[in-house]
């Protein structure tokens, strides 16, 4: 059955290729949940840059870029489609910022809406500046394949396994990184006395 | 659990201003194409490939977030997503493909309406390469020209305004003729 579903896919993207109305149709109405849900992540990483219109422009443009794209028929494994349709939208998104914002617009959009700030409470705003230069400091000291291991778990929100596949290593290995890099982070941070 | 919490919540802050920065830098120029990256994020690229595109994206920030993203939305469902507001993206969405119909279309039907013009101005070059019938390839440009200039729609459109105006005009003489010139004063008073 999923076989058979997964040829259906194909059949419909070769056709889109072709210019087939119809089965234009059927792939936006297949991978419409899809695709917004793509932008709509995108759109979580940095509210003050995407709004809910721009979710609306961007998935539009996402669709007509499917379209115009001449690679649509270069279809090598009909499972790749999702990630394929995921792939453009997130790209599609990110061309979208880069136009909206400049990039030192974005920076300080994107820090203002990272930052705890709490205008009644100075005092608590001054420690968690404090406590997150700390976890900046120590991130920064981490080599590179550890940084991006902890990014793919705590900002992208991925699992273990999910993690291991990107990362062409083992998932015990990912799992073992992440728990030193914690309790490392954890020890470092209580001795300069931060409540954690 | 709550040392998790505080930690983590931390460390994406941190993570999010450095991310913000570098996802809107552009890609290498080697990055992979659309189909290998999706290979790749389902799982089903060549290990050797799969070797090639992991390293790629190691070094390659655009990729990279492109493919933990992907990762991501894939592994999630359907169930926070606005239902009205997705049907009327879709109707949208659905509406891209017969747009581009409709703009070959336009172009056929902008030939059609400009034929004439089209052999006016074959007929033009063809006085130049055959010069022995140069004043009757000339003239034949000239008659397509007219019929070309007669037959569009911005042509007849401004002949109907000159008509109407004209109608018009010739009324208003009449009226002004019909009324006596001391009615005439009157009705401007």
């Amino acid at each position: 059955m999923q076989k058979e579903t997964l040829k259906d896919h194909e059949v419909i993207l070769r056709l889109c290729a072709e210019g087939d109305n119809h089965a234009w149709a059927r792939l936006v109405e297949l991978f419409a949940p899809l695709v917004y849900r793509a932008i709509r992540q995108k759109a979580m990483v940095c509210p003050a840059s995407i709004g809910s219109n721009d979710i609306e422009d961007i998935f539009q443009q996402t669709f007509t870029n499917i379209w115009r794209r001449k690679s649509l028929n270069k279809i090598t494994n009909a499972r790749s489609i999702p990630a394929y349709l995921t792939a453009i939208a997130q790209n599609t998104a990110l061309d979208f910022l880069r136009h909206k914002t400049s990039q030192r617009m974005l920076q300080k959009k994107c820090v203002n809406d990272s930052l705890f700030l709490d205008e009644k409470n100075p005092r608590k705003e001054s420690y968690d500046r404090q406590l997150q230069e700390a976890v900046g400091r120590l991130i920064g000291n981490l080599s590179e394949k550890e940084q991006q291991v902890i990014r793919l778990e705590i900002f992208y929100g991925l699992k273990h396994r999910e993690i291991a596949h990107m990362m062409d290593m083992p998932v015990n290995t990912i799992s073992t990184i992440i728990a030193r890099i914690k309790k490392a982070f954890r020890e470092k941070l209580e001795q300069e006395g931060y409540e954690v | 659990m709550k040392f998790d919490n505080v930690l983590d919540s931390n460390i994406e802050n941190c993570l999010k201003q450095e991310i913000s920065l570098r996802n809107v830098s552009c890609g290498s120029g080697q990055c992979p194409g659309d189909w290998e990256l999706a290979d790749y994020i389902s799982g089903v690229s060549g290990q050797e490939r799969k070797q090639q595109i992991s390293a790629h994206i190691m070094s390659c920030d655009r990729c990279f977030d492109i493919a933990a993203s992907s990762l991501k939305v894939l592994s999630e469902t359907d169930k926070d997503n606005d239902k009205e507001l997705l049907d009327i993206l879709v109707k949208k969405a659905c509406a891209i493909s017969k747009k581009r119909s409709e703009a070959g279309g336009k172009f056929k039907k902008s030939f059609k309406r400009n034929k004439y013009l089209f052999i006016a101005g074959v007929f033009f070059i063809l006085s130049f390469i055959a010069k022995r019938y140069f004043l009757q390839f000339l003239c034949a440009a000239g008659i397509f020209g007219i019929k070309w200039t007669m037959d569009t729609g911005s042509t007849r459109a401004l002949i109907m305004i000159y008509d109407a105006w004209k109608t018009r005009k010739d009324d208003d003489s009449d009226r002004s003729r019909s009324i006596p010139r001391k009615d005439r004063n009157a009705s401007r008073l």
